[in-house]
Protein backbone atom coordinates (compact mmCIF):
# COMPACT_ATOMS: atom_id res chain seq x y z
CA UNK A 1 0.00 0.00 0.00
CA UNK A 2 1.25 3.52 -0.75
CA UNK A 3 2.90 5.51 2.00
CA UNK A 4 2.52 9.27 2.60
CA UNK A 5 5.38 10.09 0.25
CA UNK A 6 3.98 9.36 -3.21
CA UNK A 7 6.39 7.05 -5.02
CA UNK A 8 7.24 8.14 -8.53
CA UNK A 9 6.35 5.38 -10.95
CA UNK A 10 8.81 5.73 -13.81
CA UNK A 11 7.65 2.83 -15.95
CA UNK A 12 4.07 2.48 -17.25
CA UNK A 13 2.77 -0.57 -15.37
CA UNK A 14 0.61 -3.38 -16.71
CA UNK A 15 -2.91 -2.77 -15.45
CA UNK A 16 -5.38 -5.50 -14.57
CA UNK A 17 -9.01 -5.02 -13.58
CA UNK A 18 -11.10 -7.71 -11.92
CA UNK A 19 -14.26 -8.02 -9.88
CA UNK A 20 -13.60 -8.04 -6.13
CA UNK A 21 -14.27 -11.15 -4.06
CA UNK A 22 -14.86 -11.73 -0.36
CA UNK A 23 -11.11 -12.18 0.06
CA UNK A 24 -10.68 -8.49 -0.88
CA UNK A 25 -12.77 -7.03 1.97
CA UNK A 26 -9.86 -5.33 3.75
CA UNK A 27 -8.61 -3.84 0.48
CA UNK A 28 -12.10 -2.55 -0.41
CA UNK A 29 -12.40 -0.92 3.00
CA UNK A 30 -8.93 0.61 2.60
CA UNK A 31 -9.96 2.13 -0.76
CA UNK A 32 -13.19 3.49 0.76
CA UNK A 33 -11.06 5.18 3.44
CA UNK A 34 -8.65 6.57 0.82
CA UNK A 35 -11.53 8.10 -1.11
CA UNK A 36 -13.01 9.60 2.07
CA UNK A 37 -9.60 11.13 2.92
CA UNK A 38 -9.38 12.59 -0.59
CA UNK A 39 -12.92 14.00 -0.20
CA UNK A 40 -11.83 15.59 3.10
CA UNK A 41 -14.25 13.51 5.13
CA UNK A 42 -12.16 10.76 6.74
CA UNK A 43 -14.41 10.50 9.83
CA UNK A 44 -17.48 9.69 7.77
CA UNK A 45 -16.48 6.08 7.14
CA UNK A 46 -18.24 3.71 9.52
CA UNK A 47 -18.25 0.66 7.22
CA UNK A 48 -16.78 -2.55 8.64
CA UNK A 49 -15.55 -5.70 6.88
CA UNK A 50 -18.61 -7.56 8.22
CA UNK A 51 -21.08 -5.03 6.81
CA UNK A 52 -19.30 -5.06 3.46
CA UNK A 53 -19.24 -8.87 3.44
CA UNK A 54 -22.99 -9.00 4.11
CA UNK A 55 -23.95 -6.29 1.63
CA UNK A 56 -21.47 -6.91 -1.19
CA UNK A 57 -21.13 -10.68 -1.08
CA UNK A 58 -24.29 -11.88 0.64
CA UNK A 59 -27.25 -13.60 -1.09
CA UNK A 60 -28.49 -10.25 -2.48
CA UNK A 61 -25.54 -7.92 -3.12
CA UNK A 62 -26.46 -4.24 -3.02
CA UNK A 63 -23.38 -3.19 -4.98
CA UNK A 64 -20.34 -4.53 -6.84
CA UNK A 65 -16.66 -3.63 -6.78
CA UNK A 66 -13.97 -3.64 -9.46
CA UNK A 67 -10.34 -3.64 -8.33
CA UNK A 68 -7.42 -2.31 -10.33
CA UNK A 69 -3.92 -3.66 -9.81
CA UNK A 70 -0.69 -2.47 -11.38
CA UNK A 71 2.02 -4.97 -12.19
CA UNK A 72 5.47 -3.43 -11.84
CA UNK A 73 8.51 -5.70 -12.00
CA UNK A 74 7.40 -8.65 -9.88
CA UNK A 75 4.71 -7.02 -7.70
CA UNK A 76 0.95 -6.52 -8.05
CA UNK A 77 0.06 -3.27 -6.32
CA UNK A 78 -3.50 -2.03 -5.67
CA UNK A 79 -3.99 0.97 -7.97
CA UNK A 80 -7.68 1.83 -7.88
CA UNK A 81 -11.25 0.70 -7.40
CA UNK A 82 -14.81 1.37 -8.42
CA UNK A 83 -17.93 0.61 -6.42
CA UNK A 84 -21.13 0.59 -8.44
CA UNK A 85 -24.71 -0.64 -8.41
CA UNK A 86 -27.69 -0.74 -10.68
CA UNK A 87 -30.46 1.78 -10.43
CA UNK A 88 -33.55 2.01 -12.62
CA UNK A 89 -34.74 4.68 -15.00
CA UNK A 90 -38.51 4.77 -14.97
CA UNK A 91 -38.51 6.93 -18.08
CA UNK A 92 -36.37 4.49 -20.07
CA UNK A 93 -37.83 1.40 -18.39
CA UNK A 94 -34.29 0.07 -18.08
CA UNK A 95 -31.69 -0.42 -15.39
CA UNK A 96 -28.84 2.08 -15.22
CA UNK A 97 -25.35 1.79 -13.77
CA UNK A 98 -24.63 4.17 -10.91
CA UNK A 99 -21.00 4.71 -10.06
CA UNK A 100 -20.91 5.36 -6.33
CA UNK A 101 -17.13 5.46 -5.80
CA UNK A 102 -14.18 5.72 -8.15
CA UNK A 103 -10.64 6.19 -6.88
CA UNK A 104 -7.20 5.90 -8.42
CA UNK A 105 -4.15 5.95 -6.12
CA UNK A 106 -2.12 9.16 -6.61
CA UNK A 107 0.97 7.34 -7.89
CA UNK A 108 -1.08 5.76 -10.70
CA UNK A 109 -2.90 8.87 -11.89
CA UNK A 110 -2.47 10.34 -15.36
CA UNK A 111 -1.70 6.90 -16.78
CA UNK A 112 -5.13 6.14 -18.24
CA UNK A 113 -6.24 4.02 -15.28
CA UNK A 114 -9.39 6.06 -14.69
CA UNK A 115 -10.34 5.86 -18.36
CA UNK A 116 -9.75 2.10 -18.41
CA UNK A 117 -11.92 1.65 -15.33
CA UNK A 118 -14.70 3.80 -16.75
CA UNK A 119 -14.53 1.92 -20.02
CA UNK A 120 -14.80 -1.41 -18.19
CA UNK A 121 -17.82 -0.10 -16.30
CA UNK A 122 -19.41 1.11 -19.53
CA UNK A 123 -18.90 -2.42 -20.88
CA UNK A 124 -20.66 -3.91 -17.86
CA UNK A 125 -23.48 -1.42 -18.27
CA UNK A 126 -23.86 -2.35 -21.93
CA UNK A 127 -23.81 -6.09 -21.13
CA UNK A 128 -26.57 -5.62 -18.53
CA UNK A 129 -28.78 -3.67 -20.95
CA UNK A 130 -28.40 -0.42 -19.05
CA UNK A 131 -29.82 2.76 -20.49
CA UNK A 132 -27.21 5.05 -18.93
CA UNK A 133 -24.41 5.48 -16.43
CA UNK A 134 -24.51 8.16 -13.74
CA UNK A 135 -22.41 9.47 -10.89
CA UNK A 136 -21.72 12.64 -8.95
CA UNK A 137 -18.51 14.54 -8.38
CA UNK A 138 -17.53 17.06 -5.75
CA UNK A 139 -17.73 20.42 -7.42
CA UNK A 140 -14.22 21.41 -6.28
CA UNK A 141 -12.74 18.28 -7.92
CA UNK A 142 -11.80 20.03 -11.15
CA UNK A 143 -9.40 17.31 -12.44
CA UNK A 144 -12.23 14.77 -12.18
CA UNK A 145 -14.75 17.16 -13.82
CA UNK A 146 -12.31 17.79 -16.69
CA UNK A 147 -11.70 14.06 -17.08
CA UNK A 148 -15.41 13.20 -17.19
CA UNK A 149 -16.24 15.99 -19.62
CA UNK A 150 -13.31 14.82 -21.73
CA UNK A 151 -14.81 11.33 -22.11
CA UNK A 152 -18.16 12.72 -23.23
CA UNK A 153 -20.14 12.69 -19.99
CA UNK A 154 -22.89 15.27 -19.67
CA UNK A 155 -22.97 17.56 -16.67
CA UNK A 156 -26.45 17.52 -15.10
CA UNK A 157 -26.96 21.07 -13.94
CA UNK A 158 -30.68 20.93 -13.42
CA UNK A 159 -30.85 18.64 -10.37
CA UNK A 160 -30.37 19.06 -6.67
CA UNK A 161 -29.57 16.09 -4.46
CA UNK A 162 -31.63 15.48 -1.33
CA UNK A 163 -30.80 13.22 1.54
CA UNK A 164 -31.96 12.13 4.98
CA UNK A 165 -29.43 10.12 7.00
CA UNK A 166 -29.06 8.16 10.19
CA UNK A 167 -30.78 9.76 13.16
CA UNK A 168 -32.61 12.25 10.91
CA UNK A 169 -34.19 9.27 9.12
CA UNK A 170 -35.72 8.09 12.40
CA UNK A 171 -37.02 11.59 13.08
CA UNK A 172 -38.36 11.82 9.55
CA UNK A 173 -40.78 9.00 10.30
CA UNK A 174 -42.13 10.94 13.26
CA UNK A 175 -42.62 14.24 11.41
CA UNK B 1 -57.46 14.26 4.57
CA UNK B 2 -59.77 12.07 2.50
CA UNK B 3 -59.90 8.29 3.07
CA UNK B 4 -56.75 6.94 1.52
CA UNK B 5 -55.09 3.56 1.16
CA UNK B 6 -51.38 2.94 0.62
CA UNK B 7 -50.14 -0.39 -0.61
CA UNK B 8 -47.04 -1.85 -2.26
CA UNK B 9 -47.28 -2.29 -6.03
CA UNK B 10 -47.06 -5.78 -7.52
CA UNK B 11 -46.26 -6.75 -11.10
CA UNK B 12 -50.02 -6.68 -11.75
CA UNK B 13 -49.87 -2.89 -11.22
CA UNK B 14 -47.41 -2.28 -14.08
CA UNK B 15 -49.97 -0.35 -16.16
CA UNK B 16 -50.83 1.93 -13.24
CA UNK B 17 -47.17 2.52 -12.40
CA UNK B 18 -46.53 3.46 -16.04
CA UNK B 19 -49.50 5.84 -15.91
CA UNK B 20 -48.06 7.58 -12.84
CA UNK B 21 -44.63 7.85 -14.52
CA UNK B 22 -46.28 9.44 -17.55
CA UNK B 23 -48.29 11.85 -15.38
CA UNK B 24 -45.08 12.82 -13.60
CA UNK B 25 -43.33 13.48 -16.91
CA UNK B 26 -46.30 15.56 -18.06
CA UNK B 27 -46.05 17.62 -14.86
CA UNK B 28 -42.39 18.27 -15.70
CA UNK B 29 -43.35 19.22 -19.30
CA UNK B 30 -41.46 16.23 -20.69
CA UNK B 31 -44.25 13.88 -21.80
CA UNK B 32 -42.32 12.54 -24.78
CA UNK B 33 -39.30 11.50 -22.72
CA UNK B 34 -41.00 8.40 -21.34
CA UNK B 35 -40.23 5.40 -23.52
CA UNK B 36 -40.71 2.79 -20.78
CA UNK B 37 -43.27 0.06 -21.46
CA UNK B 38 -45.65 -1.70 -19.13
CA UNK B 39 -43.83 -4.99 -19.77
CA UNK B 40 -40.47 -3.50 -18.75
CA UNK B 41 -42.01 -2.25 -15.52
CA UNK B 42 -43.74 -5.57 -14.90
CA UNK B 43 -40.41 -7.37 -15.16
CA UNK B 44 -38.74 -4.84 -12.88
CA UNK B 45 -41.48 -5.26 -10.25
CA UNK B 46 -41.50 -9.05 -10.48
CA UNK B 47 -39.56 -11.80 -8.80
CA UNK B 48 -38.16 -12.51 -5.33
CA UNK B 49 -35.69 -9.59 -5.57
CA UNK B 50 -37.44 -6.95 -7.69
CA UNK B 51 -35.34 -4.20 -9.27
CA UNK B 52 -37.89 -1.62 -8.22
CA UNK B 53 -40.48 -1.21 -5.50
CA UNK B 54 -43.41 1.18 -5.48
CA UNK B 55 -46.05 2.39 -3.06
CA UNK B 56 -49.44 3.27 -4.52
CA UNK B 57 -51.86 5.71 -2.90
CA UNK B 58 -55.56 5.56 -3.71
CA UNK B 59 -58.35 7.87 -2.59
CA UNK B 60 -61.63 6.27 -1.60
CA UNK B 61 -64.48 8.41 -2.94
CA UNK B 62 -67.88 8.73 -1.27
CA UNK B 63 -69.38 6.20 -3.63
CA UNK B 64 -66.74 3.63 -2.73
CA UNK B 65 -64.58 4.07 -5.84
CA UNK B 66 -60.78 3.95 -5.56
CA UNK B 67 -58.94 6.63 -7.53
CA UNK B 68 -55.15 6.61 -7.99
CA UNK B 69 -53.75 9.64 -6.19
CA UNK B 70 -50.00 9.28 -5.72
CA UNK B 71 -47.04 6.98 -5.98
CA UNK B 72 -43.45 6.59 -4.92
CA UNK B 73 -40.96 4.34 -6.70
CA UNK B 74 -37.71 3.35 -5.03
CA UNK B 75 -34.92 0.79 -4.87
CA UNK B 76 -31.96 -0.08 -2.70
CA UNK B 77 -28.29 0.54 -3.23
CA UNK B 78 -25.20 0.71 -1.04
CA UNK B 79 -23.64 3.56 0.88
CA UNK B 80 -19.91 2.87 0.55
CA UNK B 81 -19.00 4.95 3.59
CA UNK B 82 -21.35 3.10 5.94
CA UNK B 83 -21.30 -0.31 4.23
CA UNK B 84 -25.07 -0.39 4.76
CA UNK B 85 -27.87 -0.38 2.22
CA UNK B 86 -29.43 2.95 1.31
CA UNK B 87 -32.88 3.63 -0.16
CA UNK B 88 -33.07 5.72 -3.31
CA UNK B 89 -36.40 7.22 -4.23
CA UNK B 90 -36.45 7.52 -8.02
CA UNK B 91 -39.93 9.02 -8.36
CA UNK B 92 -42.52 10.57 -6.13
CA UNK B 93 -45.67 12.17 -7.51
CA UNK B 94 -49.03 13.32 -6.18
CA UNK B 95 -51.76 13.99 -8.76
CA UNK B 96 -52.58 17.69 -8.93
CA UNK B 97 -56.16 17.30 -7.69
CA UNK B 98 -54.95 15.63 -4.48
CA UNK B 99 -52.16 18.00 -3.50
CA UNK B 100 -52.09 20.02 -0.28
CA UNK B 101 -53.93 17.27 1.60
CA UNK B 102 -50.94 15.81 3.42
CA UNK B 103 -50.60 12.87 1.05
CA UNK B 104 -47.03 13.67 0.03
CA UNK B 105 -45.89 13.85 3.64
CA UNK B 106 -47.63 10.58 4.49
CA UNK B 107 -46.08 8.84 1.50
CA UNK B 108 -42.59 10.11 2.32
CA UNK B 109 -42.99 8.95 5.92
CA UNK B 110 -44.01 5.49 4.69
CA UNK B 111 -40.95 5.26 2.46
CA UNK B 112 -38.74 6.45 5.31
CA UNK B 113 -40.30 3.78 7.54
CA UNK B 114 -39.44 1.14 4.95
CA UNK B 115 -35.87 2.43 4.80
CA UNK B 116 -35.51 2.13 8.57
CA UNK B 117 -37.09 -1.34 8.64
CA UNK B 118 -34.65 -2.48 5.99
CA UNK B 119 -31.66 -1.25 8.02
CA UNK B 120 -30.78 1.53 5.57
CA UNK B 121 -28.19 4.15 6.49
CA UNK B 122 -30.30 6.79 4.82
CA UNK B 123 -32.52 7.67 1.92
CA UNK B 124 -31.80 9.88 -1.04
CA UNK B 125 -33.51 11.35 -4.04
CA UNK B 126 -33.17 14.35 -6.30
CA UNK B 127 -35.38 17.15 -7.52
CA UNK B 128 -35.14 19.43 -10.51
CA UNK B 129 -33.89 22.77 -9.28
CA UNK B 130 -36.80 24.42 -11.13
CA UNK B 131 -39.32 22.38 -9.11
CA UNK B 132 -39.80 24.94 -6.34
CA UNK B 133 -42.96 23.40 -4.82
CA UNK B 134 -41.17 20.05 -4.41
CA UNK B 135 -38.02 21.64 -3.00
CA UNK B 136 -40.04 23.69 -0.51
CA UNK B 137 -41.95 20.57 0.51
CA UNK B 138 -38.76 18.53 1.06
CA UNK B 139 -37.12 21.33 3.05
CA UNK B 140 -40.23 21.75 5.19
CA UNK B 141 -40.18 18.11 6.15
CA UNK B 142 -36.54 18.31 7.15
CA UNK B 143 -34.68 16.83 4.20
CA UNK B 144 -31.21 18.20 3.54
CA UNK B 145 -30.06 19.54 0.21
CA UNK B 146 -26.61 18.14 -0.51
CA UNK B 147 -24.51 20.98 -1.86
CA UNK B 148 -21.15 20.64 -3.41
CA UNK B 149 -21.87 17.83 -5.86
CA UNK B 150 -22.34 17.89 -9.60
CA UNK B 151 -24.16 15.08 -11.37
CA UNK B 152 -22.83 13.42 -14.52
CA UNK B 153 -24.46 11.11 -16.98
CA UNK B 154 -23.35 9.03 -19.95
CA UNK B 155 -26.27 8.26 -22.23
CA UNK B 156 -26.58 4.87 -23.90
CA UNK B 157 -24.85 5.74 -27.17
CA UNK B 158 -21.90 7.55 -25.52
CA UNK B 159 -21.62 4.70 -23.03
CA UNK B 160 -21.58 2.06 -25.77
CA UNK B 161 -19.02 4.02 -27.79
CA UNK B 162 -16.90 4.41 -24.70
CA UNK B 163 -17.10 0.72 -23.88
CA UNK B 164 -15.69 -0.02 -27.30
CA UNK B 165 -12.60 2.21 -26.83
Amino acid sequence: MSSDAVAKITEKPEISIRPATEADLDLILWFIHQLAIFEKAPDQVTATPDLLRQNLFGPHPYAHVLLVHAKTADKMEPAGFALYFHNFSTWLGRPGLYLEDLFVCPEYRNMGVGKLLLSRLAGIAREKGCGRMEWTVLDWNQPAIDFYEGVGARLLKEWIICRVDGKSLQEFIRM
Amino acid sequence: MPKISIRPATEADADLVLWFIQEFALYGNKPNDVTATSEQLRQALAGPVPRIHALLVHIKTDDGEEKPAAFSLYFYNLSGWTGQPSLYMEDMFVCSEYRRMGIGKLLLKQVAGIAVEKGCAGMGWRARNSNTPAIDFYKNVGAKEINGFTGFSLDKKTMQDFAST
